[in-house]
């Protein structure tokens, strides 16, 4: 096998690792994100008094 | 000798093909190019020019114009595979079929060749356009699959080429870059996806 034919398998098995890493780390990230955005949103509201998607202010 | 006889023709039809191609291209997907003004003039008149400048083409080197057409309509069908068609195939069938009889009449490397060379020409203009047509929501492979990866295929599949065809694929990609760099000079388009 010549030089290119290596090139190629290098390639062929670089795109096949990072597509599939690309989308695996997709689906975990969204994963995550869902679990942490309620803690967040709610951390973001007790630091500023009012919630960060209505405005509505905290009634004590 | 570096450019004998048989090259300068099969340069020659290598750019009437991609005339015609680009011709047709626009013509059915109404793009907006450097070849619009005159695909506007000339109204009907396209089909009798373009198959004028493909005779021209067929008469300097008759497998790689037709190599080379045949694949971009097949490529071109691919875009939308399940549409139905004027002969109620549709669209990969069709594109089937017409790649199975050119595959018997010219020879399969030929035929590999061209559509690798097509398929790349596809990737690296989806790679460059990539911004205005995520500005007008178009359909792009480097948007739908990701710039890396596209950018990948392309490295495979100009290697793939060095190894079956240099010459052509030389060829095709330098004419390639040659329209590309016309158009980047000549359109008028205002740069507003930017």
């Amino acid at each position: 096998m010549d030089i290119i034919s290596y090139i190629i398998f290098f390639l062929l098995f670089f795109l096949i690792g990072f597509s599939s890493g690309r989308r695996i780390g997709y689906k975990n990230g969204f994963k995550e994100g869902r679990n942490f955005a309620p803690i967040d949103i709610r951390k973001q509201m007790l630091k500023i008094g009012k919630c960060p998607i209505c405005d509505n202010k905290i009634e004590d | 000798m570096l450019l004998d006889l048989y090259e300068i023709k099969m340069i020659l039809s290598i750019i009437l093909s991609a005339i015609i191609i680009k011709l047709l291209d626009d013509y059915l997907d109404n793009d907006n190019s450097f070849l619009t003004p005159i695909i506007n003039k000339m109204g009907k008149g396209i089909l009798p020019y373009s198959l004028i400048f493909f005779s021209f083409s067929c008469l300097l080197n008759a497998q790689i114009t037709i190599s080379l057409v045949v694949c971009a309509y097949v490529i071109g069908m691919l875009n939308d595979i399940h549409r139905k068609l004027s002969f109620k195939l549709k669209g990969y069938e069709e594109a089937l079929v017409v790649l199975i009889f050119s595959i018997l009449f010219l020879g399969f490397l030929e035929i590999i060749t061209s559509l690798l060379i097509i398929l790349l020409v596809q990737l690296i203009d989806d790679i460059i356009d990539i911004k205005k047509d995520r500005f007008y929501n178009n359909n792009n492979l480097a948007i739908k699959f990701g710039k890396v990866e596209i950018i990948t295929t392309s490295m495979i599949l100009i290697l793939i080429l060095i190894k079956l065809d240099f010459k052509k694929a030389f060829v095709c990609l330098l004419v390639f870059s040659l329209f590309q760099y016309i158009e980047s000079r000549l359109n008028v388009e205002e740069e507003k996806w930017i």
